[in-house]
């Protein structure tokens, strides 16, 4: 019985529903007036809305992400900018780790130069043809 | 059965974004509708309900849906799930059930009983009869509410009850304006 009326109800107003949809711009705000909906309003309105519960929705997901992260205090914070000067370490220790590479320049494993530095001798050793790309 | 491809949620977000004048115009109207059958504040509650699931994807959009068709469904379903609740609501307080349900963010958990007027239990379906009754003698319109109950797509409906499409657009022409301009006002 309970089925039978929902699909009643809902099959009227997808009715309803299809109509609405079907209309035409003229009649859309024809019909909102008599509701004392003035056009131009209704859309600002539905806009504001929208606009707002796209905001809750980010504001849940900041939630429940920093709830994840005091509840998890093995996940550690990204930076991007640190992440890509270990990049470059990384890449140095590997080209100066290759067979061939002269004592002098394998002794400087990177650890104790700057983020310049260590980008400054990798543009130097790939002066010399060292690259990742292409094998000494 | 080919599987359906149901859209992100990033997807849902831009196109609740990208909504242009007319079709938010069409939101406000399919929303107001409900005001014949509900109390104001249900019917702001109903449209929030419906962005918060379509954001948070507890009801997904099929793609091949149109984003509008899909929001007015949520609607019409989250409206069944207002009387529902209401009539739940209702039963537990004519037996003394104390009702204090777990924390939810759901408004519909949160809505107390309205118990003042038993009759506010029944409204959405005592609006189908009143629109029944009121195209009862109209069989196009009849055509088009039932072809709608019973799943049917608009060319399916023309092709059983046999209906040209410039009837069958009359026909929800007329149904629009008996529900939303006046017809059915003060039916309670």
């Amino acid at each position: 019985m309970k089925d039978n009326d929902q699909k009643r109800f809902e099959g009227t107003m997808a009715a309803v529903d299809d109509a609405i949809l079907t209309a035409t711009a003229t009649e859309i705000a024809e019909h909102l007036r008599p509701l004392e909906i003035e056009p131009r309003a209704a859309a600002t309105a539905m806009r504001s809305r929208i606009e707002a519960a796209v905001r809750d929705r980010g504001k849940k997901l900041m939630k429940a992400a920093a709830e994840q992260a005091r509840r998890e205090p093995s996940l550690k914070v990204i930076s991007g900018g640190l992440q890509q000067a270990g990049d470059l370490r990384a890449k140095l220790a590997r080209l100066l780790s290759r067979p061939g590479i002269p004592t002098t320049l394998a002794a400087r494993d990177g650890r104790s130069m700057s983020d310049a530095d260590v980008e400054s001798l990798i543009q130097d050793l790939a002066e010399l043809g060292i690259t990742e790309e292409k094998k000494p | 059965m080919a599987v359906r491809e149901i859209a992100s949620e990033d997807e849902v977000r831009a196109q609740l974004l990208a909504l242009d004048e007319d079709a938010l115009r069409r939101l406000e109207l399919g929303a107001a509708k409900y005001r014949k059958m509900l109390p104001r504040q249900d019917v702001e509650e109903l449209v929030n309900e419906t962005l918060r699931r379509a954001l948070e994807g507890c009801r997904n959009w099929p793609k091949d849906v149109p984003f509008m068709a899909f929001l007015f469904q949520s609607m019409r379903s989250i409206a069944w799930e207002f009387l529902e609740k209401n009539k739940r609501e209702v039963l537990d307080s004519q037996i003394g059930a104390n009702n204090n349900d777990e924390e939810s963010d759901s408004y519909l958990e949160g809505q107390p009983a309205e118990i003042d007027d038993p009759h506010d239990t029944a409204r959405l379906a005592l609006f189908a009869d009143e629109v029944e009754r009121m195209f009862g003698n109209d069989d196009d319109v009849m055509a088009v509410i039932i072809g709608r109950v019973e799943g049917l797509s608009a060319a399916e409906t023309q092709e059983r009850f046999e209906l040209t499409s410039a009837a069958f657009e009359a026909a929800q022409k007329r149904l629009r304006r008996g529900v939303l301009a006046g017809g059915l006002d003060g039916w309670r």
